[in-house]
């Protein structure tokens, strides 16, 4: 898996010129099978959140090489609840 | 021409310090704003003359998702933390343009119980100008 990490700064206007602001958060990119880097998520002060249609089957290894990239540990953070999920909540189950 | 335009399949909504997963359906975003000072004079004609005030309005942010009793809920004006609305990331983008700011969850409203509904939730947050908001464009 080929991971890149960046942190994730703003830039602020001031009277004394544009200043780098940090979000505590970095974005986490990732080589995809053809090669392209994709945006896959962020890291937070606590945990990877994926974006919107990240498998959820890589969320776990994409943490632990965030976490070994950042020399931190991050908590696992279940990905929202998937579609089977929802319809079992609501008939019950 | 390619076609322009995208819907909202695929956005995201992430809080870096709480982070929730939420099940979202639909994320509202407030506008960002800047009065306008009436500047005429005895001078002035026809239209009003005006200057924009100093300090732009933050945008308020009202997230809707399928509410599920074990997930973590928002907490209302709990410390202020970096939120992210990721938008959906297009062919061709090496990443989605972004809403990313300091804010703080403003309101929380628990699901509404009934026969034949599915129980949603809904929170809002509010930017709070420390950091942020910032609109940044996807890369392609």
């Amino acid at each position: 898996m080929e991971l890149r990490i960046e942190e994730h700064v703003l830039l602020k206007q001031t009277d004394f010129g544009p200043v780098e602001k940090k979000l505590n958060q970095h974005k986490v990119f990732l080589k995809n099978t053809a090669g392209e880097w994709r945006h896959v998520g962020y890291v937070g002060t606590r945990a990877f959140l994926p974006l919107s249609g990240f498998p959820p089957e890589l969320v776990a290894s994409v943490s632990d090489a965030c976490a070994k990239e950042l020399g931190r540990k991050l908590e696992s953070v279940s990905p929202p609840p998937s579609k089977r999920e929802i319809e079992a909540l609501a008939s019950n189950e | 021409m390619p076609l322009l335009g995208d819907t909202g399949q695929g956005a995201t909504a992430t809080f870096g310090t709480s982070s929730l997963s939420l099940a979202v359906t639909k994320i509202l975003i407030g506008e960002i704003s800047i009065d306008m000072l009436d500047v005429s004079v005895l001078a002035t004609t026809d239209y009003l003359e005006m200057i924009a005030s100093d300090l732009k309005k933050t945008p308020e942010v009202t997230l809707d998702f399928v509410f599920v009793t074990s997930a973590t809920a928002p907490v209302v004006g709990g410390a202020a933390e970096t939120m992210t609305v990721t938008f959906p990331q297009r062919t061709g983008e090496t990443a989605a343009a972004t809403l990313v700011g300091t804010a703080q969850f403003t309101s929380f409203k628990l699901p509404d119980l009934q026969l034949g509904q599915i129980q949603a939730g809904q929170c809002k947050w509010k930017y709070n100008g420390d950091t942020g908001p910032t609109y940044t464009k996807a890369t392609v």
